[in-house]
């Protein structure tokens, strides 16, 4: 479903990422673990398109979204148009927006009718347990809620490939386990192709069907 | 210790305070209400404040639009030669007035650089009040690039991103997150760009001319004012600062209302 | 957030709604022939006295330029339009004639002497000598304005006549280095003559070299001392008709009423000499 293969990525004269490649199977969740600073997030990053390899080549469903290198045809297509989802580490809900407006963002930009928008909100505020906050503006939300919302949001515009950078960091412990099994639900019911980024392996033990780990820029 | 600090901040601010308010107060002081009510109604007031009214809305709505693009460009694009475009832009604040009314002249005069073309097209911009709004939009951008390019810089690249990633229209991404985000601050840009333009006279007096009833702001009207009647420049200064304040402070205490 | 954007649309609205009346008084279209003046700015008060007169007159509509007059040639030269100049000096008008701008020759239609003026309660200083004493404070325009480079020849005039031994208007020792002693005594060279009357009036300086077209004007609020005609220099206005002008009929109608009677007492009662 998606394929990585050989992305580099240096920061002035820091190499981030030195040769990043793993594939992941349709309906499959992978979790990338490894600890602080290694480059999981800049992965992610670099699929979802909002940062551009050195070299290296990406492609979703068969399809190039990404190609860099001397002597390549370069290819890069806009985030939008890859078919992902990317639910961040801060959630960056739009903070102008209630929680309903947040999720009806995506349909919104698709060209959705208004009935067909609000269809698919209502589904997705039931399915991530958030209905009776859904006029609330992000500020108003707790750290758990906030994290629905965002995953919410992403689902909203059904992407192929789901990317999520530590879901489940900073939260507390009850919160934690309520999300844990919501989110594997969710990844069940969809049958949700996942890269699931996180620095903690037990939590990539229960959230996970393989793991991928990473240390200093490469896979292991 | 933390009294000793509140004490200093009072004292300095009250300092400060006065020394802005005793000026403003002489002005005011050399006026009584009855004579502000009855010079009100001369043409000198009326028509330079229907101009003034007039050239720096419309100044500041064309900043808006023709000022936006760049300030967001500078904000957030990251290009070749981004330091020498944020001097550039900078430019005009720092020319003294006079010598940008001289250079708007030499650019857009009927025998300047480009005038000759605008005048063979009937447009002449000299003794005019669209080189009022010229001048006022020269040399009060700056002031609104300065703030809206701190709003939009101020945006979370995060949310940015997330919306990247939802809609394809970066058009979109910035009406819907970028600008409403940055809008507090792009607002102060404007009430700056604004107030700046209402006291503009330098590059007016040089590139539009002090033509009364055509080009004569407020602030023409009181330089010319001086030189025949102290008593009328003073009935017009304290007007214009009224004037300024009321709608000044109006603004401001909107600019302050927190959003739900 | 609702109620806020309500009220700011409110006053988007309102100001909108006055620059939109603003404009539509300033776009309706007059009906008279219009004249556009650039005339020196000491020139506003007995200009703006003849105006409604020759307005009605001649049922046109005077608009004028009231700036200093080296501005106002730097505008004439780079097209502003414009249709009659009145300058200050002839050096300005001289600008406008080498710029083929000027139509015909330039007529002078009245001339300014040089005055010194003093703030009505001040007794420092009451002659010209006491311009030179030690901690006076004198205001002057800039010399590059037609009413300080007159200021700065007359002090030079003194120096080679009353402050020189060897010449037939010698006065005195005392004047003797007269231009060195009154120029240290100069706080401010202005860009314009308005700011050394108005320094003068509010006291800031204890006197000024202004025109005396200025001292009539502010007459309640000042007094001005004469300066002999030995060495005073007049300052010569002449006024034109610009070339590019398209009311040349009007134009000359109006420099024709500024020659005449009526145009020649606005032009006295406010200090001017005739032409």
């Amino acid at each position: 479903m998606i394929s990585v293969k050989g992305i580099r990525k240096a920061f002035g004269s820091r190499q981030i990422l030195r040769e990043v490649s793993f594939d992941v199977s349709d309906g499959e969740v992978l979790g990338l673990v490894g600890p602080s600073g290694v480059g999981k997030s800049t992965t992610l990053n670099i699929i979802a398109g909002l940062l551009e390899p050195d070299s290296g080549e990406i492609s979703v469903d068969g399809v190039i979204v990404t190609r860099s290198g001397v002597s390549v045809n370069q290819i890069s297509f806009p985030p939008a148009l890859r078919g992902l989802g990317y639910v961040m580490q801060e959630a960056a809900l739009f903070p102008n927006m209630t929680v309903q407006e947040n999720i009806g963002f995506g349909p919104e930009s698709q060209g959705l009718s208004k009935g067909e928008i609000a269809a698919r909100v209502n589904k997705l505020l039931l399915m991530v347990h958030v209905e009776d906050v859904r006029d609330f503006y992000p500020d108003q939300l707790s750290g758990g809620q906030q994290k629905r919302v965002a995953l919410a949001r992403t689902l909203a515009v059904s992407p192929k490939i789901l990317l999520l950078d530590e879901p489940l960091t900073s939260l507390d412990p009850e919160l934690k386990t309520q999300l844990m099994n919501d989110i594997r639900n969710i990844f069940d019911v969809l049958r949700a192709t996942v890269i699931y980024v996180t620095h903690d392996s037990e939590e990539a033990d229960s959230m996970v069907d393989r793991i991928v780990k990473i240390k200093e820029g490469e896979i292991e | 210790m933390r009294l000793a600090l509140r004490a200093v901040v009072v004292v300095f601010s009250a300092i400060f305070l006065l020394f802005i308010i005793l000026p403003i107060a002489a002005v005011f002081l050399r006026v009584t209400p009855s004579e502000l009510v009855s010079r009100l109604n001369t043409p000198a007031v009326i028509d330079s404040l229907k101009l003034s009214l007039l050239a720096s809305t419309v100044s500041t709505a064309v900043v808006l639009v023709l000022a936006t693009p760049i300030s967001y460009a500078l904000a957030r694009y990251d290009f070749k030669g981004r330091w020498f475009l944020d001097a550039v832009v900078d430019l005009p604040m720092v020319l003294p007035p006079a010598v940008a009314g001289l250079a708007l002249l030499l650019a857009f005069a009927p025998r300047g650089l480009i005038g000759g073309v605008l005048a063979s097209r009937g447009i002449i911009l000299p003794g005019s009040i669209w080189a009022v709004v010229i001048a006022e939009v020269f040399v009060s951008s700056p002031f609104y690039i300065r703030a809206s390019k701190a709003a939009f810089s101020g945006v979370n690249q995060r949310l940015i991103d997330s919306a990247r990633i939802l809609s394809a229209s970066d058009t979109r991404v910035f009406l819907k997150v970028t600008f409403p985000l940055a809008w507090r601050g792009v607002f102060a840009g404007l009430v700056m760009c604004w107030a700046r333009s209402l006291g503009e006279f330098g590059a007016t007096l040089m590139f539009a001319g002090n033509l009364p009833g055509v080009t004569q702001t407020m602030p023409l009207a009181i330089y010319i004012a001086l030189s025949s009647d102290l008593q009328v420049a003073v009935v017009l200064s304290v007007i214009l600062i009224l004037f300024s304040f009321i709608l000044l402070a109006a603004v401001k205490s909107l600019g302050g209302q927190r959003t739900p | 957030m609702k109620r806020n954007t309500l009220v700011l649309l409110v006053v988007i609205l309102a100001v909108s709604a006055v620059g939109l009346y603003a404009a539509y008084q300033y776009f309706t279209p007059k009906p008279a022939e219009e004249l556009r003046v650039f005339a020196a700015a000491s020139l506003t008060v007995p200009f703006q006295s003849l105006q409604s007169q020759f307005e009605s007159k001649y049922n046109a509509k005077l608009i004028f330029n009231f700036a200093g007059s080296s501005t106002l040639s730097t505008q004439i030269i780079h097209g502003s339009p414009c249709d009659v100049f009145a300058s200050a000096n002839t050096k300005e008008m001289t600008n406008v004639k080498n710029a083929n701008l000027l139509s015909g020759s330039s007529t002078v239609f009245a001339h300014n002497s040089i005055i010194v003026i003093v703030a009505k309660n001040d007794t420092k200083v009451s002659t010209l000598l006491d311009l030179a004493k030690p901690g006076v404070r004198i205001v002057m325009a800039d010399k590059s304005v037609p009413a300080g480079n007159y200021a700065l020849q007359i002090l030079t005039k003194i120096d080679a006549t009353w402050g020189n031994s060897s010449s037939p208007l010698y006065k005195g020792d005392e004047y003797v280095g007269f231009s060195k002693k009154v120029l240290a005594n100069v706080i401010s060279y202005e860009t314009d003559v308005e700011q050394v009357v108005t320094k003068t009036e509010t006291g800031t300086a204890d006197a000024g070299l202004a025109y005396k077209s200025d001292a009539i004007n502010r007459a309640s609020e000042v007094n001005f001392i004469e300066i002999p005609g030995d060495i005073n220099l007049i300052a010569i206005y002449p006024i034109g008709i610009i070339t590019t002008t398209s009311h040349a009929v009007l134009a000359q109608k109006f420099i024709d009423y500024v020659m005449s009677s009526d145009g020649q007492k606005a032009l006295a009662d406010a200090g001017f000499l005739g032409p």
